[in-house]
């Protein structure tokens, strides 16, 4: 145990993607960075994946859902006002532990729906901003695909050529061939080469448990051990309380739990926030004081506001054709924005990325949440036999509009152990999303009949697809109806940053974490060349 | 460890979940309240709290058969049950080799492409697809 931690030039809080790519790169520019995460950082053997009661393990211990899992390191995180539930992972790599992996920038119309479609609010920032940091995150954290995508601006060849697509992927893809519709082989953080050392993606399709090879680039296995090797101090069983400020209103430190029990403190010049959109609001309402009743930086009352969730379909398709479909990345084997874009006939706005992965074994088959009740007996039987091997899923990411009403607050009757409430999400999702997703559950059935799937089960409206919270702590150039500057900086404390999913202004249709990445990347880089302005 | 009695009630509901068919064991083939059960719990120590209410009242409910009480469970008590059940079921390799289920294992990835390079190039040459913002329109 770490026994000066008196005082650190930057500290960052959390240890997930965000704040792997803050320390790697404070600690490559020399500068003094130590970060402090609740959890652990668990070895590629502790992840379930190799061993043969995976699927159970993944149910329940490994978990993406805190509330199931209920670990060591999780906090209650108040849902039954959410129409979708939280899934993070708290320990160093945060949440990409347990992420599919999907890399998928955000489109250029992304930064701009008020502007272009009327709804939600315009970024203070755009595409060619985050570009070049697209780009580094890529090879940094190994990410495979295909240049030429006709749905995004020319780009450069990725680190490494695609993974496979798979027999459903093929056949889907010639389905979109057909119907004329957009399909793309799947781009992942996951490797198809070895890779920095790294080895290869083998297929087991465990990736949202940890990846057992080191394949999947999850941030404690592609980012933390160059952001160590360069100096980063990492204190792991560390739980932040609060942080703390100076009479001059300058962030000044935090207070922490150790892993020992001790409740400690330290100081930094700047302190940066990759907490998570849930813990970064959350800690910032736990830091409220005399001189920020609202909570910490929140003098625009947007702290915890305008929560989005990214609400989804699933689709099953079933196929005739034994396709050992419990195999494959998962990871998208590949993805269609087809349905991406606003169109003027369509009676929502905003739209949709699908993407398609194999289904894994036999206990997801038998327990898997379609529609309908649960079969037993005989038709238990028979859904997992036409499900194991012989099917595909579309997963449908709804693009999310923020709303002020849909927020995190702290609980006032259920409590944590400092004696504040119990974060809790507030989140009801629309009726564009509703009809969004209605009829993206229409479209995948003709691409999976056309696909040549006999028969096609839905999940509507999941609630257990909560990966993507976002959008708590948004950035703006109005410091009344925003958090932080274009530059991820606290309009109301210029030394405390935001780096992480809180920041977001929308939320695309797209997987958040290559533009969390890039975000965290930009600001850290003005960080740098700007540190005495901070 | 648990006792007999639970291991008794756990395999008489597996009659009604898990029976058998042409292929498969049923669960009281495979004896689902001896070894299996044990190795589920080893697996996830956390079933037994969560199965034992609904044993314990299925045990002292005699007016329902197997099928009527399951019947009853509300769907989180089902998904605690089929969980059970079938994560004690489908760790047996008599049944795994009876479904073809290898279990998740570690490949060698095909280094010869990703499959789909044609329809690929097909999607490549379509006309950009993508809007762009405001700023670089006009």
């Amino acid at each position: 145990m770490e026994n000066d931690l008196s005082h650190t030039d930057v500290l960052v809080i959390g240890a997930g993607l965000s704040g792997a790519i803050t320390c790697q790169r404070l600690a490559r520019a020399g500068i003094a960075v130590t970060c402090l995460e609740q959890g652990i950082w668990n070895p590629l053997q502790a992840f379930p994946g190799d061993k043969p009661d995976f699927e159970l393990q993944a149910l329940g211990p490994w978990n993406a859902n805190p509330n199931i899992r209920n670990g060591k390191d999780d906090y209650p995180i108040l849902d039954d006002t959410s129409d979708i539930k939280p899934l993070l992972f708290n320990g160093v790599g945060g949440s990409t532990v347990m992420f599919s992996a999907h890399w998928m920038r955000f489109l250029p119309s992304d930064f701009f729906t008020y502007s272009l479609d009327g709804v939600g609010t315009d970024w203070p920032i755009n595409y060619q901003d985050l570009e070049p940091y697209y780009l580094q995150n890529e090879a940094d954290i190994g990410v495979s695909g295909l240049a030429g995508d006709p749905a995004y601006p020319d780009r450069p060849d990725y680190p490494m050529p695609p993974l496979p697509i798979q027999t459903w992927g093929e056949k889907v893809a010639a389905a979109h061939d057909r119907l004329g519709w957009h399909w793309w082989p799947g781009s992942n953080a996951i490797t198809s080469r070895p890779y920095q050392g790294r080895r290869p993606c083998v297929q087991r399709s465990t990736c949202r448990a940890g990846c057992n090879e080191g394949a999947k680039g999850q941030a404690d296995q592609s980012i933390w051990p160059s952001a160590i090797e360069a100096g980063t101090r990492l204190v792991t069983g560390a739980r932040v309380a609060r942080i703390l400020t100076n009479h001059q209103g300058r962030a000044e430190g935090a207070v922490f739990v150790d892993e020992s029990g001790a409740t400690r403190k330290i100081n930094a010049d700047i302190v940066v926030l990759a907490a998570h959109a849930i813990g970064t609001a959350r800690l910032l309402l736990k830091s409220a004081d005399a001189a920020w009743p609202d909570g910490l930086a929140n003098s625009s009352g947007v702290v915890g506001r305008n929560l989005m969730m990214h609400p989804m379909n699933r689709m099953v398709g079933f196929f005739d054709e034994p396709m050992n479909s419990w195999q494959g990345h998962w990871g998208q084997s590949i993805y269609s924005m087809e349905f991406a874009e606003t169109r003027a006939e369509h009676d929502f706005v905003r739209g949709a990325k699908w993407n398609l992965s194999p289904t894994g074994g036999p206990l997801n088959a038998a327990l898997y949440p379609v529609d309908g009740p649960q079969p037993f007996g005989i038709a238990l039987h028979d859904r997992v036999d036409k499900w194991l091997g012989r099917s595909a899923l579309w997963g449908m990411v709804a693009e999310d509009m923020p709303d002020p009403r849909n927020l995190l607050t702290l609980d006032s009757t259920h409590l944590d152990q400092d004696g504040d409430g119990l974060p809790r999400l507030h989140y009801t999702t629309t009726e564009n999303s509703k009809r969004m997703l209605s009829f993206m559950a229409k479209k995948g059935r003709e691409s999976f009949g056309e696909a040549g799937a006999y028969e096609v089960a839905e999940q509507t409206l999941a609630a257990e697809i909560g990966w993507h919270p976002l959008g708590t702590c948004r950035m703006g150039n109005d410091p009344r109806n925003s958090v932080i500057d274009k530059w991820n900086r606290c309009h109301d404390i210029s030394n405390l940053l935001i780096v992480d999913g809180s920041s977001f202004v929308s939320s695309s249709c797209v997987n958040p974490a290559a533009t969390i990445s890039a975000i965290a990347a930009r600001a850290i880089d003005h960080l740098i060349n700007y540190r005495s302005e901070y | 460890m648990v006792d007999s009695a639970f291991r008794v009630l756990f395999a008489t509901l597996a009659k009604v979940v898990l029976p058998g068919n042409d292929r498969q064991p049923s669960a009281s083939d495979v004896d689902i309240g001896g070894t299996p059960l044990d190795r589920l719990l080893a697996s996830r120590p956390d079933l037994e709290s969560r199965l034992a209410p609904i044993l314990e009242r299925f045990g002292a409910d005699e007016s329902l058969t197997s099928a009527g009480f399951v019947e009853t469970l509300d769907p989180q008590e089902m998904r605690i049950l089929v969980t059970a059940l079938c994560g004690a079921y489908f760790l047996i390799d008599e049944v795994r080799q009876a479904i073809d289920y290898t279990g998740q294992q570690a490949l060698t990835l095909d280094r010869g492409g990703f499959g789909g390079e044609e329809l690929a190039v097909k999607q490549m040459e379509l006309p950009k697809r993508y809007r762009d913002p405001p700023e670089r329109v006009g």
